[in-house]
């Protein structure tokens, strides 16, 4: 899907209260901007529906979505979870498109992503302060209406200048609710990051049984890529069926062979996350957090 | 790990030497062969004499559902009427408030007795997990605590799950069973596990298969992984594997109905009324129990048959005394169990299969010269090799 990126001057006198606004970045359909709320920097988040060549259901679909993820935030109270800004969700005519939008907190400092791929190497005890809070923002999504965030990934996780919030999740566009009507119409289309999808989302059954214990195997994911560099999973250049098959079927090379100087159980705590069962992924946080507050 | 009596009739002086000798960590009670009063007069005992060793009851609930059977001998659990123990029929169990009542009334009792922790009741799942029984099995298991907690346990908790060898061996279904009960909110502090043959008479080749093995496994490990205690009963030469996969808890007993799980315990096809089993040796190197006079025939030759424990002086003597034959079970399990009980679990199992290796190996030597008695043959270790392979499938090892 192609997103059309509105005018800035028209942007900057549709939402005439905030100040310099410039582009920052764009997702799946989402665009991003920085812009100032008086002293405050926020992002203004900008969601394309779009109209051609595309079925009402669609639509709805993404619109859906959208209010999903506004609505989550909005309920969620976990200081690793980014924070709704000052414009609420409201439908938006710019440039003759219209868009979904609102803001959120704008956080500095770089995502995991950008981390890795400058080859920054964490520690131990960072690795462990980044299972914490992701944990926690996990139990936090939770505990709205069971739901599941499904894209925990490098790329969706700030590194925060922030002393209390060392790391903050964000975009919870995908989150899927267990106690809500679904949302994807169709059950084999399965949103998210290809090679970072649960095994058992591939099930066509999965609404049945999906919990947090998804959200754990890619918490394991993100902490095996910023670990080590390497994806445990995905092979690069594969195509979408091959990362699949390697997604149900190839077992990750364990990471301290990767990473040796990581602690045995904070090593076995990871590779157990990456189980493609997840009657296999250690769940319980008062079983967890013993590991993750260790020193060793 | 923990090597526990499963205890029945005929207990003697050999729940006491154990725990004098320090062979068992603990006794693991069971209504059909001591009566209430009886029961508490034993724990009383045995609480105030060996304060450290690990106590537990297993109500049997299970026989509850067997008010159909013509053959029913439920044995000394009529005692326990007053108490918890009662007929009830499947639809009585559909109700999760009957549950709740089902499981406050035996926590209750267990409340008044000595107990290290509480053992919670459950059904036999029979056939499958996806069935009735399956799912009035994990209303057990999810009511448990709180159930427990409203009539004031302050103890641990630990959840019987009885399985049949028919079901377990289902493994896709295992693991949908197994991804459900972990998950749930306010579950007990651990899982009591019963795997039960349909008969004695065929409960080894209905055990030493490679796909209740590898599922019996699979319980202990995933159980451990999601910080459950997990207590085996009547888990007998079967145990290493277990506490290699993560159990903490092993158990046999002195004749073969508190070595095997099964239900025909309670309902006995035929009366026995035969002679006591022979006498036999647990050898760790075999895997298995040989007869006396095969020991005495082939020690000199293969010393790799003796596990040179302390408990083996016992078999220097003409005469063999029963409670010593038992003593002699528990410590062999137990330093066998112990030996692959450390390191991480991939490690574990390849200790495993070295055990299992090696037997196959000593076998293959006493074969040409000596004929074992059917029941001391090493035809148990292919399935145990086999399981060892599914279970490290499974657990994704």
């Amino acid at each position: 899907m192609t997103i059309p990126i509105p005018d800035l001057g028209d942007l900057q006198k549709y939402f005439n209260q905030y100040k310099d606004i410039v582009f920052y970045g764009k997702g799946g359909f989402k665009i991003v901007y920085k812009m100032m709320q008086g002293a405050e920097l926020e992002a203004l988040k900008l969601a394309y529906i779009p109209k051609e060549n595309t079925s009402a259901e669609i639509q709805a679909e993404y619109k859906k979505r959208i209010t999903r993820e506004y609505e989550l935030l909005r309920n969620c109270n976990s200081p690793f979870l980014v924070k709704l800004g000052s414009l609420t969700l409201s439908e938006a005519i710019i440039s003759k498109e219209t868009f979904f939008a609102y803001s959120e907190e704008f956080l500095e400092g770089p995502t995991l992503y950008e981390l890795v791929k400058n080859n920054y190497k964490p520690d131990e005890a960072e690795l462990k302060i980044l299972a914490k809070c992701i944990i926690e923002a996990i139990k936090e999504i939770w505990s709205q209406g069971q739901s599941v965030h499904r894209d925990i990934k490098t790329q969706n996780i700030k590194k925060s200048k922030i002393k209390e919030r060392p790391f903050v999740l964000f975009d919870l566009g995908i989150a899927f609710s267990k106690i809500e009507t679904p949302i994807t119409i169709n059950p084999f289309n399965i949103p998210g990051t290809r090679q970072n999808i649960a095994p058992e989302m591939f099930d066509p059954n999965f609404r049945n049984d999906i919990d947090y214990r998804s959200d754990l195997y890619t918490l394991g994911i993100t902490l095996y890529e910023y670990a080590t560099g390497k994806h445990p999973i995905a092979n690069l250049g594969g195509n979408t069926m091959e990362t699949i098959s390697r997604i149900i079927r190839v077992i990750p090379e364990p990471i301290e062979k990767l990473r040796p100087d990581l602690s045995v159980k904070f090593s076995e705590l990871i590779n157990q996350w990456l189980k493609k069962k997840p009657h296999l992924r250690p769940h319980k946080f008062a079983q967890v957090l013993p590991i993750l507050e260790s020193k060793s | 790990m923990k090597i526990f009596a499963q205890c029945g009739y005929g207990e003697g002086q050999k729940i006491n030497k154990g725990l004098a000798e320090e062979l068992i960590d603990g006794v693991i009670y069971s209504p059909k062969d001591i009566t209430s009063q009886k029961l508490r007069e034993k724990l009383t005992e045995l609480s105030e004499t060996y304060p450290e060793a690990e106590l537990l009851f297993d109500p049997q609930y299970y026989v509850s559902m067997m008010g159909k059977n013509p053959n029913l001998n439920v044995g000394k659990l009529e005692s326990y009427t007053d108490d918890f123990f009662s007929l009830v029929s499947r639809n009585k169990l559909e109700s999760e408030k009957n549950v709740t009542s089902d499981i406050k009334k035996v926590i209750e009792f267990q409340n008044t007795l000595p107990l290290s922790s509480k053992i919670s009741p459950n059904i036999l799942i029979s056939k499958t997990f996806d069935s009735i029984e399956g799912v009035i099995s994990k209303h057990f298991i999810r009511l448990a605590k709180e159930a427990a907690d409203e009539v004031g346990n302050k103890g641990k908790l630990i959840c019987t799950l009885a399985i049949s060898t028919e079901a377990i061996s289902n493994l896709a279904e295992l693991q949908e069973f197994l991804s459900s009960i972990t998950i749930i909110d306010n579950p007990p502090d651990g899982f009591y596990l019963l795997i039960g043959a349909r008969s004695l008479a065929i409960a080894n080749s209905e055990l030493f298969n490679a796909d209740v093995i590898a599922g019996w496994m699979l319980l202990n490990y995933s159980l451990n992984v999601n910080g459950f205690r997990v207590i085996n009963g009547y888990s007998d030469l079967l145990s290493p594997f277990l506490t290699a996969a993560g159990g903490e808890g092993i158990s046999t007993g002195w004749f073969s109905n508190l070595r095997n799980f099964s239900l025909e315990r309670f309902a006995p096809l035929k009366q026995d009324g035969g002679s006591l089993p022979i006498i036999r040796y647990l050898s760790t190197s075999l895997l298995n129990r040989i007869r006396f006079d095969e020991l005495n025939a082939l020690k000199d030759r293969f010393k790799q048959i003796l596990n040179n424990l302390g408990t083996d002086q016992f078999y220097a003597e003409e005469e063999i005394d029963r409670t010593n034959e038992i003593l002699q079970n528990w410590d062999a399990l137990y330093n066998i169990s112990l030996a692959v009980s450390k390191g991480s679990t991939k490690s574990r199992i390849e200790l495993c299969n070295n055990l299992v290796d090696n037997a196959i190996e000593l076998y293959s030597q006493i074969s040409p010269f000596f004929p074992l008695d059917p029941k001391s043959s090493g035809n148990h270790l292919e399935a145990i090799q086999l399981g060892l392979e599914k279970f490290s499938k499974l657990a994704e090892i």
